[in-house]
């Protein structure tokens, strides 16, 4: 498809003075995806020597070093890093609380943010204020209001038929343990039928009774945190049954355990690598697990700021918020019908010219459904113009301006979030200005003049040249062959990388180079550690963890199924580590 | 709107005239009886913050300078400021504060993220954490939560305690994550607050259930609640028997908030009748900016005035990396404030004018703030008297990050602060000088020091 650049010459001042902002990566501009660093932890090699480059020998190295890589000193220890006690994310809440009570509710614009680690939701380290508990006391309120609406959906006991007490009895026997993940003490079962007596003494009705009941679950720390009992010593031990249950349940479901999972649990099949294995793969085909791909990845790629950030309509008359859904949709719908239901290859990711599209995003692809195509049935596109993730709507729009593009925010969103490898802040000595704007320049004259500012060269030496490769979409993500009157360039290059150095044309071939790179690889698996575990990997105790899910997934020819399966059964996952972290 | 304060305190009981209900209900805490000395009425607490500092108005663009001019005995308005003119005589105008040393042995890290916990409470953020890593900005820098406590939140400690709410946080399109570059206050090292952004939802949480049309029913609420939060208190506890030392503030924390709630649960000395704000489809919206901000000034007079709280603060957008486009001050604008902050005089006018009408933006809701607590009269005054609004930014100019010659305003407060007047600095006095005189001003006469980057001693002596 052949579309006009949407790149305006007004812009042209705009996207100088970006090309300025952007180098410092961080701070300047508007950076593309929400924190997306190396999940592995502080360095713990001192190496920061400055890396050859295949850069012109004028320009000086680039001044960072590729991520460092876990290895494992020991593989007959077992070790875990410290994780402390996560509260559940908003996403957690409100899946637990429908699972809990059998609703369809959407919790979570009732509740405080979160606490973002990396690009990811966890609640790990700040403790709650009085705006998350008020605002648990009232998702707690119309939660159960709600589940009230169908009292004998909710009880598990006609109260007219074994009495009221009986049955209150009951319903704390039945809802207790999936709320708490864990069976209730007979101190903790008596405690919260005192709730459903004081309420009953008060005069309330046997429904008031039972309404308070479930909302005092609902705000019960037992429900709200992943409790976990410590090392009794000074060595990492596994966590319970019950526990690692969770675990697996809130990084594969992001909500509680189901009757199977949890009956696992109590027979205290859960203590081996195998067992957890067996559930995961189980885990994973449920459609739950779609939710959590789409989790993953809308954080991970930073999609959903397309949402809040939307798009110049001046520039781009067919955008609305239902098309930005859509962009998001296609994305994570991509990851799913790749990760789970077709080859769940890494490459693939990548690399595959297909998608879901939405049917409000064929005319922005140019091509048309297949006949009687179904929801989220594959679609073919032009190989030519698209590979995988990276070349979807979703990704080139969120990572573009309102509504011109930058080499600087794609080129830095490939880098950091991609690659794992953010590029550093420049010395506070410099403050680039951008040149006067010249109007009928392409994007990539522009950058190239800004190139070749010495003060800023050598760090956008890191980005503009990967930006460079996706000079054939416009900020919305269509394809376009002309910029400012002339042919687009596409050719890129990448410098002061690990394994992925070397000029390239185009981000079809970028995606191709990717996806069969050790630094993508490894970031990729870093990226869901630090997802599965809500914590940064510790660069001692989770080093053989690390070391052995890369094993596999190499073994698997990078299956990200295989992964996530690996990080399951690793020491990281099932052990709870000593100490806290800063 | 006008309201007036009474002196007596009013429950809640006695406000609705109603009979006792059959319900037991505790009796109102000592605490939530209005704080009201001898002296007259309390000194309030409101903390108001922009982002991306200001534009100086180099030559040629003097016009376009946000900063007034003036002395120690006059103050003649900017353009930029001209939003303010007629509070001129309750502003103290600041300029030229030093704010560096955020960041403790890592000099290159981000400047608005550093200053997000630094300009409140004086203390950088934890550099031996391997929380955080700063936002795109370089994989290998870590960093965890603030290591001070806000100045608004120290004071809170002391005089927020006879108050229904210790503080409030009021935010306006902060929504981006809970993360140091987003979080301003602190309750104490490690303890950020996050704000409440939908107006709706802040009025509701000050104040819904105070204004029943059936008393007997809001008091089996309040009933209900005690005896829910009373249970979630008991899990609290022998939780906190069993989790790990390093989670046990975690835990402590959670059971101060629940504490703090249930101290409320009966409601407090409502003496006036509060107005709920318009509800907003999408508060976090670009274009939902100028009535999110008009209706949480709104809800934070109310709170002032209704005495729901003697402190609070209000944050515009998110620190690290605005993306608000200014569309109604800037048609058509398709760059983000923080986009535009990078630009100055040495780029032309284009930028310079745009800041400008930011900055005027930004006076005009200050000033907004100004005219509502003016509005409101307290014993022979107004609320405006005895409220001390502090205005501050994390850098001092958007294009450089510079943290020296950072500006603050103090508005309000006529019945402590003299106003009217423009306090320049060309000695690298510390901003921390501004939060001991605060201090001081609230009564916290022992405070000299403020926050571990703070390399000096005292008020502000001209202050």
């Amino acid at each position: 498809m052949v579309r006009a650049s949407a790149i305006a010459p007004k812009s042209a001042l705009f996207v100088l003075i970006l090309s300025v902002l952007g180098c410092s990566a961080g701070e300047h501009g508007n950076t593309p995806a929400p924190g997306t660093t190396s999940p592995m932890g502080a360095p713990t090699s001192t190496d920061t020597t400055p890396v050859a480059t295949t850069a012109s020998p004028s320009m000086p190295p680039p001044p960072t070093a590729p991520p460092t890589v876990f290895t494992c000193a020991d593989p007959a220890a077992h070790q875990a890093g410290p994780s402390p006690m996560r509260r559940l994310t908003r996403l957690q809440y409100g899946n637990s609380v429908n699972d809990l009570l059998k609703l369809k509710l959407d919790s979570a614009p009732l509740l405080t943010e979160d606490e973002k680690v990396g690009a990811f939701d966890s609640n790990l380290l700040s403790p709650v204020g009085e705006l998350h508990v008020d605002h648990y006391l009232k998702a707690a309120e119309a939660a159960t209001d709600s589940a009230l609406l169908n009292v004998t959906t909710l009880l598990p006991c006609d109260p007219i038929a074994v009495g009221e007490a009986t049955c209150a009895g009951t319903l704390i026997d039945t809802l207790g343990p999936k709320a708490f993940r864990r069976p209730l003490s007979v101190d903790e079962r008596t405690q919260y039928l005192g709730v459903y007596t004081e309420s009953r003494t008060s005069g309330g009705t046997f429904v008031e009774g039972i309404q308070q009941v479930v909302r005092a679950f609902l705000q019960s720390p037992y429900f709200l945190y992943l409790v976990e009992a410590p090392p009794a010593g000074a060595a990492a031990t596994a966590v319970s049954p019950y526990e690692v249950a969770s675990r697996l349940s809130y990084f594969l479901w992001n909500s509680m355990p189901d009757d199977t999972l949890f009956a696992a649990a109590a027979a205290n099949q859960l203590s081996t690598p195998e067992a957890l294995l067996a559930q995961a793969k189980r885990m994973l085909e449920s459609d739950k697990a779609t939710a959590t791909l789409a989790s993953f990845h809308k954080q991970w790629l930073g999609i959903d700021r397309l949402l809040s950030a939307g798009k110049d309509t001046q520039t781009f008359p067919e955008y609305t918020p239902e098309l930005a859904q859509a962009m998001l949709t296609e994305t994570t719908g991509f990851a799913d019908s790749v990760i789970r239901k077709g080859d769940g290859k890494l490459a693939t990711l990548f690399t595959l010219a297909q998608s879901p599209v939405p049917s409000s995003l064929l005319s922005l692809y140019g091509v048309q459904a297949p006949a009687n195509a179904t929801p989220g049935q594959l679609v073919a596109l032009n190989p030519a113009e698209r590979a995988g993730l990276l070349t979807q709507a979703g990704v080139l729009g969120a990572h573009s301006h309102f509504a011109d593009v930058s080499p600087v925010l794609t080129g830095v969103f490939v880098r950091a979030t991609i690659m794992c490898q953010a590029p550093p802040p420049p010395p506070p000595t410099v403050m680039a200005k951008p040149p006067a704007a010249k109007p009928g320049e392409t994007t990539r004259q522009r950058f190239d003049r800004h190139r070749t500012d010495p003060s800023c060269a050598n760090c956008h030496q890191l980005m503009d040249p990967i930006g460079y490769g996706f000079s054939n979409y416009d900020a919305l993500g269509h394809y376009v062959t002309m910029d400012a009157g002339a042919a687009v360039d596409a050719k890129g290059e990448i410098v002061g990388s690990l394994d992925l150095n070397g000029p390239f044309n185009g981000a079809v071939e970028l995606s191709q180079k990717l996806a069969t790179s050790t630094q993508v690889r490894e970031c990729v698996m870093g990226q869901w550690f630090l997802y599965a575990l809500g914590r940064n990997l510790d660069a001692q105790a989770d080093g053989c963890s690390v070391a052995a899910a890369r094993d596999a997934f190499a073994k698997s020819d990078y299956n990200v199924q295989d992964l996530l399966l690996s990080i399951v059964q690793s020491d990281s996952f099932r052990l709870r580590g000593v100490g806290g972290v800063k | 709107m006008k309201q007036r304060i009474e002196k007596s305190v009013l429950t809640r009981r006695a406000l609705l005239g109603t009979a006792a209900s059959s319900l037991a209900l505790a009796p109102l805490l000592p605490l939530l009886a209005r704080a009201q000395s001898a002296s007259g009425p309390p000194l309030r607490l409101v903390l108001m913050y922009q982002p991306h500092g200001i534009i100086r108005g180099a030559t040629p663009y003097e016009a376009y300078s946000w900063l007034p001019k003036g002395d120690a005995n006059s103050l003649t308005l900017s353009d930029t400021l001209s939003p303010l003119e007629a509070h001129k005589s309750r502003l103290t105008v600041i300029d030229g504060l030093d704010m560096t040393g955020g960041a403790y042995g890592a000099p290159e890290e981000g400047p608005h993220t550093r200053n997000t916990s630094h300009l409140w409470s004086g203390s950088p953020l934890d550099e031996n954490s391997k929380l955080f890593s700063r936002e795109q900005g370089g994989m290998q820098r870590y960093f965890g939560w603030g290591l001070g406590t806000s100045i608004d939140q120290t004071i809170a400690a002391q005089v927020g305690l006879t108050t229904p709410f210790r503080s409030i946080e009021a935010g306006v399109r902060t929504g981006s994550g809970s993360r140091p570059m987003n979080r301003m206050i602190y309750k104490a090292p490690g303890e950020p607050l996050s704000p409440e952004d939908n107006p709706k939802a802040l009025f509701d949480r000050i104040f819904a259930g105070f204004m029943p049309t059936d008393p007997a029913a809001m008091d089996k609420v309040a009933a209900q609640r005690k005896s829910v939060l009373d249970n979630v208190a008991k899990d609290l506890t022998r939780l906190q028997g069993t989790v790990a030392v390093e989670d046990r503030p975690k835990v402590q924390a959670h059971l101060e908030a629940l504490r703090a709630i249930e101290g409320r649960l009966n409601g407090f000395g409502l003496s006036c009748a509060p107005v709920a704000p318009a509800g907003v489809t999408d508060p976090e919206a670009n274009d939902s900016m100028p009535m999110v901000s008009k209706l949480q000034f709104d809800v934070l007079a109310q709170a002032l005035a209704c005495g729901a709280t003697n402190v609070a603060s209000i944050q515009f957008d998110r620190n690290e990396n605005s993306p608000t486009r200014f569309t109604w001050v800037l048609p058509g604008e398709t760059r983000g404030h923080h986009e535009i902050s990078h630009l100055d005089e040495g780029d032309g006018p284009d930028g310079v004018k745009s800041l400008a009408a930011i900055q005027k933006w930004y006076a005009a809701q200050l000033a907004y703030f100004l005219d509502r607590l003016a509005a409101i009269p307290e014993g022979n005054g107004t609320l405006l008297d005895s409220t001390l609004v502090l205005w501050g930014t994390e850098v001092a100019v958007g294009s450089t990050h510079s943290e020296q010659g950072v500006p603050f305003i103090l508005a309000g407060a006529t019945s402590r602060l003299k106003g009217g007047r423009f306090l320049q600095f060309t000695d690298n006095t510390r901003h921390a000088r501004l939060l001991v005189s605060v201090a001081n001003l609230f009564g916290l006469s022992s405070v000299q020091k403020y926050g571990t980057t703070d390399t000096g001693s005292g008020p502000m002596a001209v202050l």
